[in-house]
């Protein structure tokens, strides 16, 4: 028939992760992937997250029946050190891909979603390139006059830890009950790698700085395409991803 | 934590705080995010999240009034407690033995004679109010004043209930157990730390009082405690017994042993303030402090602040920076720093913490922004990445749609151990339970999607309990048809079959169907691409790109199907007929009006009329709409048509 549509679609995250990736990958950097059942150890322990310290409190982790400190991740920054084990600096990656959290399911949180971790590690980084490679993809996402704040953020694994936020999209920076009245929604932490995991990789930390940047895959297309609620890209609806 | 506008002002600054909503944007930007804001009275109340590393100091108004002095320029002053030296006469009142000092780094026991308890005074209980506590007498107000304040948990025991004059920390007894002051009875074990006379518990350290030592309206003797307690033994205990108290969150952070010694200061001043009599007499403080806590020493240099950051902030901007934290430090010709970090800044242990103090309050906005420069680094192309993206390409040009769903199964092989929700303890061993699912989800919305069949396919990881390994799965439902008919494995032969060709080798996979009607296709992704070749570029697999720009919300109502069909005399006619269809629908019409049938028919007399069939469906986001709403608008379709001269309605 005339309108009967003859192409699938792709899933709006997998637009979202694509649009996101592509202008890095240019930029030199490369994708490097990780397992989604994982240890403790990579998951915790060479972040810089004590045994037993509230912040692991943090992220409430999904604990894997009959095996040893075993999770499912809850940071795609898990494969920092499976990478920085087997490569040394400089390099810089992206880790797309699949976390899960053990919280209370909302408009704004899910038991399982994506993120894309970055990490650039060499002798002279710094965070003002950090906030340089953030920018540039920012405006690549959301056009060129994207506004941003960057604060004070904590993550074990990095030192000093950062905050990003974007503008409301629903109020565009009035304030309303999807930002808490703040006018900003926070889209991804960010923060200067931390010595403890350089050193828990091998890596000279006087030498050698690094940023990491985590990007919450779902907050992004949620803002780009103004949905108002995570959990419609994962409950297998045709209704959502035909509209992409 | 929440914290009163008008304590901080009052108790830490002389001259006035920024109005609370410039405040609140110079805490955001400078320290912590502040989840609300609530005018009370002449007060607001700010609940502000304290972040994890700064939980060692900052809960406590005194911890925020120090942050905000250096986010306004203007350092918070302190008030000083005096230190009381106590009376010998008291000496032996009670003692204080500590048989753990790693989980007991200090405690100090102070004995108070004839006080009394009553009504807190008019100050102290507007300052509980202001932050939502209930005021309960002048000894309780007291010790979370200073909790809430200082940030250091107190006690306070009843001393003639106290068998034995003695305090001992201890680990408990096997088989003992505490009835607390909320007159629960806990059972203790041997790895938790408690407070007891010579013969009974008396508290769970650091976490909850017990009934036995309450101090009551009768009591007149006291025991202060002021103490600091092992994070980890805290925070376990309080796990295991189930009770959490605003004493060991601050605990299982971690505080400094330093503030015991404060803590107790205070108390003991307010106490004569607020519950003093003329026969009040303050015993000795028996303070047990095994090792002295010791400040952390951090070297760093104005170079290496400024390389950090990528920023070049004058050595005197910095010095001013660190002057306003109130930091110890020296500085040598070489522009080294020797800093001293203040006892209860106990994040701070390494040369980045200084970074980020600098950086924060010089402000991250202020930072320009580099882009990264050539690096010797050669990136490859992650062969698995690149092969999802390639199939996902291929599918979707082949009129498959891609789905991202859920792990969790009510099936499996892993299982979790503390699933969110018990119907769906494990992660899934296939994707094409999960599928039918969805298979069966999206047939219900046919006429909706303007779709004939259901074409769906999943990229993505599924775990059997010897590993982990991604499939891809597609899924081909034909709702309308029987199954006998319905052609389900020739159709995913059919894409295997394409996605072969694409690739140049061969795709095989799992046939799964199911009686009601629905197949999938599993196939072993991870294994697949194992033998494909290493790809050099990325060449377009991920130039995706959509021209959606605002997701429309779907609809939680029911949507109504009508069919119409009318006769017009030529193909011209058609786009007419859609536009009768189209403007006097409305809103309610959710889809384009969708041609599932034409057919041209000659009659008698030789004249050539057409027949168009067209499917519309109707959809509300506020109600579920009935068969005579949709009726009228119908009604008023048919009207229009018969006004053309020779159409017809079938």
């Amino acid at each position: 028939m005339k309108n009967q549509e003859e192409k699938g679609h792709a899933h709006p995250l997998t637009y979202v992760i694509n649009e996101i990736v592509q202008p890095l990958i240019d930029m030199g950097f490369e994708i490097a992937l990780g397992p989604e059942i994982e240890s403790e150890h990579y998951n915790f322990d060479v972040l810089n997250v004590p045994r037993d310290h509230p912040s692991r409190d943090m992220q409430d982790t999904f604990w894997v029946k009959g095996l040893k400190e075993t999770v499912l991740r809850t940071q795609t920054s898990a494969v920092q050190g499976r990478y920085m084990e087997t490569h040394r600096p400089p390099f810089k990656i992206l880790v797309p891909g699949k976390v899960f959290r053990n919280e209370a399911v909302d408009m704004t949180h899910d038991l399982q979603f994506s993120q894309i971790e970055g990490l650039v590690v060499g002798e002279d980084i710094t965070l003002a390139h950090l906030k340089g490679t953030l920018n540039f993809y920012l405006r690549k996402l959301y056009g060129e006059d994207v506004k941003t704040q960057f604060r004070p953020g904590f993550f074990p694994f990095v030192e000093p830890g950062i905050e990003i936020d974007m503008i409301c999209f629903r109020c565009e920076g009035k304030g309303c009950p999807t930002c808490k009245q703040s006018g900003w929604i926070e889209v991804l932490g960010a923060g200067m790698v931390h010595p403890n995991v350089l050193e828990a990789a091998g890596i000279d930390s006087n030498k050698y700085r690094g940023f990491a940047l985590g990007i919450g895959v779902e907050r992004m297309a949620m803002l780009k395409y103004k949905v108002g609620d995570i959990r419609l890209f994962s409950n297998g609806d045709l209704r959502v991803v035909n509209q992409f | 934590m929440n914290i009163s506008y008008k304590w901080i002002q009052e108790e830490y600054f002389d001259k006035p705080l920024p109005d609370p909503k410039e405040l609140v944007e110079r805490i955001t930007k400078g320290a912590f995010e502040v989840e609300q804001v609530e005018k009370r009275d002449d007060d607001y109340l700010i609940d502000i999240d304290v972040l994890p590393n700064r939980a060692h100091d900052c809960l406590s108004h005194r911890g925020i009034a120090k942050e905000i002095g250096v986010l306004i320029g203007t350092p918070a002053k302190e008030k000083e407690y005096k230190k009381v030296e106590g009376d010998i006469s008291l000496d032996k009142k009670i003692t204080v033995e500590v048989e753990d000092a790693e989980l007991c780094p200090r405690y100090i026991g102070c004995y108070v004679q004839n006080i009394k308890i009553g009504p807190s005074p008019d100050w102290l209980k507007k300052r509980m109010e202001s932050i939502g506590q209930r005021s309960i007498n002048n000894i309780v107000d007291v010790t979370n004043y200073i909790l809430f304040g200082l940030g250091q948990p107190l006690h306070v025991f009843d001393a003639d209930k106290l068998e034995g004059g003695k305090i001992v920390v201890r680990k408990a007894k096997k088989g003992e157990s505490i009835l607390t002051l909320d007159e629960k009875k806990v059972e203790l074990d041997e790895t938790m730390l408690v407070i007891s006379d010579v013969n009974s518990p008396l508290a769970i350290a650091g976490v909850k009082g017990g009934k036995k030592a309450e101090a009551d309206e009768n009591t007149v003797n006291i025991v202060i405690e002021a103490a600091n307690f092992n994070p980890v033994s805290v925070r376990k205990t309080a796990q295991k017994v189930q009770i959490k108290t605003d004493a060991s969150k601050r605990y299982e952070n971690g505080i400094t042993s330093e503030m015991a010694g404060w803590g107790m200061d205070a108390a003991i001043e307010l106490i004569l303030e607020v519950a003093g009599t003329k026969e009040t007499v303050v015993g000795p403080k028996k303070d047990v402090y095994a090792e002295k806590e010791k400040q952390s020493i951090i070297k760093i240099s104005i170079d290496k602040i400024n390389q950090t950051l990528g920023a070049d902030i004058p050595k005197n901007k910095i010095l001013e920076i660190l002057d306003l934290f109130g930091f110890e430090y020296k500085i040598d010709d070489n522009d080294l720093l020797t800093i001293t970090a203040p006892f209860e800044r106990l994040d701070m242990s390494i040369p980045e913490d200084v970074v980020e103090d600098v950086g924060r309050v010089f402000g991250y906005d202020n930072i320009e922004e580099k882009s990264l420069g050539d690096m010797d680094f050669s990136p490859k192309v992650n062969k698995e990445f690149y092969y999802k993206n390639k199939l996902q390409k291929i599918l979707v040009s082949y009129g498959y749609s891609e789905l991202q769903t859920y792990m969790f199964r009510d099936k499996g092989e892993v299982e979790l151990a503390n699933p969110l929700a018990k119907d769906k303890p494990f992660v899934r061993a296939n994707i094409y339970d999960g599928f039918f699912s969805s298979l069966t989800l999206n047939a219900h919305n046919l006429d909706l999607l303007v779709l004939d069949t259901i074409n769906i396919f999943e990229i993505g990881t599924v775990f059997t309990k010897e590993k982990e390994y991604t499939v891809l799965g597609i899924g081909y439902f034909d709702p309308k048809k029987k199954k006998s008919k319905s052609k389900e494995k020739e159709k995913l032969e059919e894409v295997l079959g394409k996605l072969s060709e694409e690739l140049g080798k061969k795709v095989t996979g799992d046939f799964i169907d199911r009686a009601e009607g629905g197949a999938v296709v599993q196939v072993d992704f991870s294994r697949l691409i194992e033998e494909l070749p290493q790809p050099e570029s990325y060449g377009d697999v991920l130039k995706t790109q959509t021209k959606t720009e605002k997701f429309k919300t779907i609809s939680l109502y029911p949507s109504i199907s009508r069919d119409i069909a009318v006769f017009v005399n030529s193909e011209d006619d058609q786009e007419k007929l859609e536009e009768i269809m189209r403007t006097n629908a409305g809103d309610l019409l959710v889809t384009e009006p969708r041609l599932f049938d034409e057919y041209r028919k000659e009659s008698e007399d030789g004249k050539v009329k057409i027949s168009y069939a067209y499917k519309m469906v109707f959809q509300s986001y506020e109600k579920t709409l009935t068969d005579v709403e949709i009726n009228k608008i119908m009604e008023k379709i048919y009207s229009e048509i018969s006004k053309n001269k020779d159409w017809e309605v079938r």
